[in-house]
Formats: C-alpha cells, structure tokens, sequence
C-alpha cells in the first residue's frame, strides 16, 4: 500500500513538472505589454541565432509564445505579436 | 380479402407515419407574427458563424412555410418583411469574421513560412559555392524559360479575347480564355516556387556569414517592347491616314 502511494506521488510531482516546463501563462492585463516586448525579443533572437541549434531553441520559443499569444489573449495583441514578428523575419 | 385489406391498411398506416414525421421535422410552433419574428431576430442577434446563420435561415424559412400552410401568403409576407433586416444584418456580420479569419490565416501563414525559410535556409549545405552557383544559374535558365511561355500564352490569350468578343462572348470561348489564365498562374506560381529555392541558397550563405554572389535572372522588357511597337505601329498608320 505504501509503495503504491509512493509510485502515485512520483508520478504526480513529474507529471506537474513536465506540465509547468511547457506552458506559457499570459495575463490579460499584461499582454499588451508583452506582446511588444516578446514579439522583438524573440523574432530578433531568431534571426540574430549563430548556429542551427540555437535557431531552433528561438524557434520552438517563438512558436510557443504565439500558440499562447493565439489560444490565451487573440484579438488586436495577437495581431500585433505575429505583425510584428513577420516585420522582423521578414528583415533577414 | 381480409389480407388484402390488412395490407392496404398497413400500407396506409405506414404512409401516416411518414408524413407524420416529416410534418413534426419541419413544423414549428407558431404563436403570433410579431413574436415569432422577434424570436428569429433574437437568433440573429447571436450568430457567430455560418453554421449558426444557416441554422437561422432555415428555421425562419420554417416559420415562413407554416404561416403560409396554417394562415395565408400575407402573413408569411409579414413574417418575412419583419425578419429579413435581421437576417441580412447576420449575413454581413458573417462575411466580415469570415474575412477576418482569413486574414489571420494569411499573417499565420506568412509568420510560419518565414520560419520554415529559416529552416530550410540552416539546413543547407554550403560546402559546395559551385554546385549551388550552378543550380542558381539553372534555376534562372528555367525562370527565363518560363517567362518566355507566360508571353506566349498571354498573346494567344489577349487574341482569344478580342476573339470573343468579337463573336459576343461564346462560352467555349470564354471556357478556352479561362484555362489560358490558370495557366498563366500555374507558371507564375511555379516561378515563386524557384525564386524561393534560389533565395534559401543565397539566405543559407548570408547565415553563415559566407560571400556569395549569385547571378540574377535579367528582367524580362520583352511586353513593354511590344507596347512600344504597337504604338508608333499606331503612329505610323494614322499618319498615313491623314496623308
């Protein structure tokens, strides 16, 4: 019975890590802020990357701001997040 | 006799049936014309996709059917003079979260092409400056290729043209124009699909900081010649005219 306990919890604390490492929480009130800040951040890193892996680690960064730019906010800092993002790749 | 009965019985039973269910599909309850019509307006009101607005549509057109089976055509008249603005209002506003969509679409589109450019771009092997100067060389051969075939196919299509209408607009004549034109896209598109491979090369070197001088395909004054031709073509003729 204890070892069984012991087994669930495990599972539980690295299910809860693997789940924290992944996701990305915006708050509503910040997210005009962020969109701006992140949008240059992240398409700049993109683009200034100095090898493939570092391209694609500023990559899968970006990709994962905008699915939760998308799923969590949309509207106009949505659009101002991929605009903003298209002007800077669009600069190389 | 009796089974010929029990026959024509179950077979009369069967068609009520029928024509029960299909009464209870498409019947409605209808209280007054005014509320009824307030209902679907109300309906309209919510609409947020083109399901939700054909969903609408057919249930006005329902209320519409019944007033005129259980009343008269005035009335369904009536009913549909109060719900047409509503209807037409949720058409529109369906057309613009349409629009909108598709817009998202295209700025997603361009934000995860770009990246896959990228992609592409770092994947690239540049050890080799010759074989890639040599497939941009090829590469361009094949655009100028190209657009001697979309000058051509632009000819026969503007003859074709005056052709129909010259003969008040055939429709296999409109039919043969028409597949001239998704020709014309097919090369043009087949032409951004080399420039693009010719631009990843040329991105991959700048990637890695390598000088690369690739030749450019030349632009192509073969329309604008032809124009000024035409011209003093045109020129010429009304010149001799007045002589």
């Amino acid at each position: 019975m204890k070892r069984c306990f012991t087994l669930l919890a495990v599972t539980f604390v690295a299910a809860s890590c693997c789940n924290n490492k992944s996701e990305i929480v915006i708050k509503e009130e910040e997210a005009m802020i962020a969109s701006t800040e992140k949008s240059v951040e992240l398409a700049t890193k993109v683009i200034e990357a100095k090898s493939y892996e570092e391209f694609q680690a500023a990559r899968h960064e970006l990709e994962a701001w905008e699915e939760a730019f998308r799923t969590q906010i949309g509207g106009e800092d949505y659009d101002y997040f991929v605009q903003t993002c298209n002007e800077i790749l669009g600069q190389i | 006799m009796k089974r010929k009965i029990l026959a024509i019985l179950a077979y009369t039973a069967i068609v009520a049936v029928v024509l029960l269910l299909s009464q209870c599909e498409a019947s409605v309850t209808l209280t007054t014309v005014k509320r009824d019509a307030e209902y679907i307006n109300e309906l309209a009101l919510r609409v947020e996709s083109e399901e939700e607005l054909k969903r609408v549509e057919k249930l006005a057109r329902q209320y519409e059917i019944s007033y005129r089976r259980m009343y008269n055509g005035a009335k369904a008249l009536e009913f549909k003079r109060l719900t047409n603005d509503a209807l037409r209002e949720a058409g529109y506003i369906c057309d613009q979260i349409h629009a909108e969509k598709e817009r998202v679409a295209a700025m997603r589109n361009t934000f995860f092409s770009s990246l896959e450019d990228l992609d592409a771009a770092w994947s690239h092997d540049v050890s080799s400056k010759e074989n890639d100067l040599a497939a941009i060389q090829s590469n361009n051969t094949r655009i100028e290729e190209i657009q001697g075939k979309i000058a051509e196919v632009v000819r026969q299509s503007d003859e074709l043209y005056d052709l129909i209408i010259e003969k008040c607009f055939p429709e296999d004549l409109l039919a043969e124009h028409a597949a001239l034109k998704s020709q014309i896209v097919a090369f043009e598109n087949e032409i951004a699909e080399i420039e693009n491979s010719n631009r990843i090369i040329r991105l991959a070197y700048k990637l890695h900081n390598i000088e690369f001088e690739a030749p450019v395909v030349e632009e192509v004054v073969e329309t604008e010649v032809t124009e000024e031709t035409t011209e003093s073509e045109t020129a010429e003729e009304s010149e001799v005219v007045e002589e």
